[in-house]
C-alpha cells in the first residue's frame, strides 16, 4: 500500500502532465456529446453513441499508464524508486494498480460528464437504462485495463515517445489492417476484445463476452508480466 | 559496512569492473577514486542493487541490497543530481520517497532544514541550480537516517561554502558511526575529507589505505639549492638519482634527503636549501593510476 500511495502521490504532484491529459479528454467528450445530440435522429440510440465517444478515455488511460513507468526512466528517478523498494516486481505491481485506478477514474469522469450533459440537454428521459449503467461499468473496467497495459508497455519499451507512438501505430494501423485482411484472427486481437468487453458490439458480435473477458485479462496480465520480468532483469545504468 | 568481493561487471564487450574487491568500514569516510570510466559508478550501482554483477558480489551490512529490510532506513545514496521530475517541487519529491518508505512527512521538513533548502522547497526542481539539486539529492539520501551512505560526486556543483558544509556534514555522520563511501574528482577535497581511500583504474583495484599512507607512497622528491648545482647534479646522476631543474633548484627523486646531504658534504658542496617536498593525494593518485595503466 505504501508503494501504491507513493505512485498516486507522484501523479498528484505532477499536475501539469495529468491536467494536460485530462483536458483533451474532456474536450473530446464535450464535442462528441454535442455532435451526437445535435446530429442524432434516433433518440433511442443517442446514449449508446455518446458512450462510444467516452471510449477516448481508454487512449488517455493507456498514455497515462505508459507515462507512469517511462517518466521514471526519462528523469532517472527509477534508481531512487528501486532503492526504496529493490523488489522490482512490487514496484511494477504498484504502478499497475495506480494505472488501473486512474484509468478507471478517467472512465468515470468522462462517462459521468457525458451522461450529465445528455440529461441536462435532452431532459426528462434521455434513455439512461439499466443496460446503459452496465455498459458504463464495463467501460470503466476497460479503461482501467488500458492503464495496466500502458504500464506493461512502458516497462517493456522504456522510451516514452517510442512506447506511445508504437502503441498508437498498433491500435490505429496494424490492428485495423489485420482485422481487414484476416478477420477471423483480427477479432481476437487486444484492441478488438477490449472494445468488445466495453460493450461496443462493433464488427464482431460473434466474439462472446466470456471470451472477451478471458482474452482481455490474458493480454493485460501477459503484457504486465513481460514488463515485470524485463524490469527485474535489466540493469539500471 | 560495504563489502565488494571479486566483483566483475561486463556490459556486452565492455568490461566495466574486473575482479574488484575492497571493504568500506563504519565510522570512516572512504574516498573512492579513479579516472573517468574507471568503473566507480558501476561499482556503486552494483552495491545499491541497480546493476546485476556478472560475477562476484557486493553487500551492504552483510546482505545483498535487495535482501535488506527497509533499505531506505539502512542505505542512502546520491547517484545523479538530475534524478528528479522537473515538474515536481523539492518538498514533494521528498514526500514521494517518504510515502514509499513509510517515513513521516515531519522528517522531510527536518532534512530540508538540514540541507538548507527550506526556502526553495516549494519550487519545481526543474528550476533548481546544480548545487540545489545536489542538496536535494543529499536530503533524499538522509531521509531514512541511514547507517550507510553511498555518494557519487556529491560535491559536484556545490559552491565553496557548500563543499565545506558537505565536508562538515560527512565528518559529523562518520563520527556518529555511519559508513560513508564517497567518490569525487576533487582530489584536494577527498584528501581533506576522507579517512581511507580506494583507488581503481580500468575497473581493477589499484590501491587502498589511509590518505596518509597513500600520500607517503608517492614520490615527493627533495628540493636542493646550491651554488655548485651543476657539479652536484652530475654526482647525483652518477649515484642513480633522477634530477630535474625547477625554479633554479634541483628536484631529486630516487635518493633520500639524508643521502643527498651526505653526498654534498663528502664533496665539499655548499647547500643553501635541502628540503623534502610533501607529496599530495593528487600526485599519489596519478602515480598509482599511471602505474596501473
Amino acid at each position: 500500500m505504501r508503494l501504491l500511495r507513493g505512485e498516486l502521490l507522484k501523479l498528484q504532484t505532477t499536475p501539469r502532465t495529468v491536467v494536460g491529459l485530462i483536458l483533451p479528454l474532456l474536450a473530446i467528450v464535450v464535442l462528441g456529446v454535442v455532435g451526437n445530440i445535435t446530429g442524432s435522429h434516433e433518440a433511442s440510440t443517442v446514449v449508446g453513441d455518446i458512450l462510444d465517444v467516452t471510449g477516448f478515455a481508454n487512449v488517455i488511460a493507456l498514455v497515462l499508464g505508459i507515462l507512469i513507468v517511462t517518466w521514471e526512466f526519462r528523469h532517472n528517478t527509477i534508481a531512487g524508486t528501486f532503492m526504496v523498494e529493490p523488489r522490482r516486481e512490487r514496484v511494477i505491481a504498484a504502478k499497475t494498480a495506480a494505472a488501473v485506478l486512474t484509468g478507471g477514474a478517467l472512465g468515470v469522469v468522462s462517462i459521468g460528464l457525458a451522461l450529465v450533459m445528455t440529461y441536462i440537454w435532452i431532459g426528462g428521459d434521455p434513455g439512461v437504462s439499466f443496460d446503459v449503467w452496465g455498459r458504463a461499468a464495463r467501460m470503466v473496467v476497460v479503461a482501467g485495463l488500458f492503464g495496466a497495459i500502458g504500464v506493461g508497455l512502458g516497462a517493456i519499451i522504456r522510451g516514452q515517445a517510442l512506447a506511445i507512438v508504437l502503441s498508437f501505430i498498433w491500435l490505429l494501423i496494424v490492428e485495423p489492417l489485420i482485422v481487414g485482411l484476416y478477420d477471423t484472427v483480427g477479432r481476437y486481437l487486444p484492441g478488438q476484445v477490449l472494445d468488445r468487453l466495453s460493450g461496443h458490439m462493433g464488427d464482431h458480435p460473434e466474439v462472446g463476452i466470456g471470451a472477451a473477458v478471458a482474452l482481455s485479462l490474458a493480454y493485460t496480465i501477459g503484457i504486465v508480466l513481460v514488463g515485470t520480468v524485463l524490469t527485474d532483469r535489466r540493469d539500471v545504468t | 559496512m560495504i563489502d565488494v568481493t571479486s566483483l566483475t561487471k561486463r556490459f556486452g564487450e565492455t568490461l566495466a569492473v574486473d575482479d574488484l574487491s575492497f571493504r568500506v568500514e563504519p565510522a570512516r569516510v572512504t574516498g573512492f577514486l579513479g579516472p573517468n570510466g574507471a568503473g566507480k559508478t558501476t561499482t556503486m550501482r552494483a552495491v545499491l542493487g541497480l546493476v546485476r554483477p556478472t560475477s562476484g558480489s557486493a553487500t551492504v551490512l552483510g546482505r545483498r541490497f535487495r535482501d535488506l529490510d527497509q533499505p531506505a532506513h539502512r542505505v542512502g545514496a546520491v547517484l545523479e543530481a538530475t534524478s528528479f521530475h522537473p515538474g515536481r517541487s523539492g518538498r514533494n519529491h521528498l514526500r514521494v520517497i517518504a510515502t514509499e518508505a513509510g517515513i513521516p512527512f515531519a522528517r522531510v521538513e527536518e532534512v530540508l532544514a538540514l540541507v538548507e533548502l527550506q526556502d526553495a522547497a516549494r519550487r519545481r526542481t526543474g528550476g533548481y541550480s546544480l548545487g540545489m539539486r545536489q542538496r536535494l539529492a543529499l536530503a533524499a539520501a538522509l531521509l531514512g537516517d541511514p547507517e550507510v551512505l553511498v555518494l557519487d560526486e556529491p560535491a559536484n556543483g556545490l559552491d565553496p561554502a557548500g563543499v565545506r558544509w558537505l565536508r562538515d556534514l560527512l565528518r559529523t555522520l562518520a563520527e556518529r558511526g555511519r559508513t560513508i563511501l564517497v567518490s569525487s574528482h576533487i582530489l584536494s577535497e577527498v584528501e581533506v575529507i576522507a579517512d581511507e581511500i580506494v583507488i581503481i583504474h580500468h575497473g581493477r583495484f589499484v590501491a587502498s589505505g589511509t590518505t596518509q599512507e597513500l600520500v607517503a607512497r608517492a614520490s615527493g622528491g627533495v628540493r636542493v639549492r646550491s651554488p655548485a648545482a651543476a657539479r652536484l647534479r652530475d654526482l647525483l646522476v652518477a649515484r642513480g638519482a633522477e634530477v630535474t631543474e625547477a625554479d633554479g633548484s634541483l628536484v631529486i627523486t630516487g635518493m633520500a634527503q639524508e643521502a643527498i646531504g651526505d653526498l654534498a658534504a663528502e664533496n665539499g658542496i655548499a647547500l643553501h636549501e635541502l628540503a623534502a617536498e610533501r607529496a599530495s593525494l593528487e600526485q599519489a593518485f596519478f602515480e598509482l593510476t599511471e602505474g596501473a595503466a
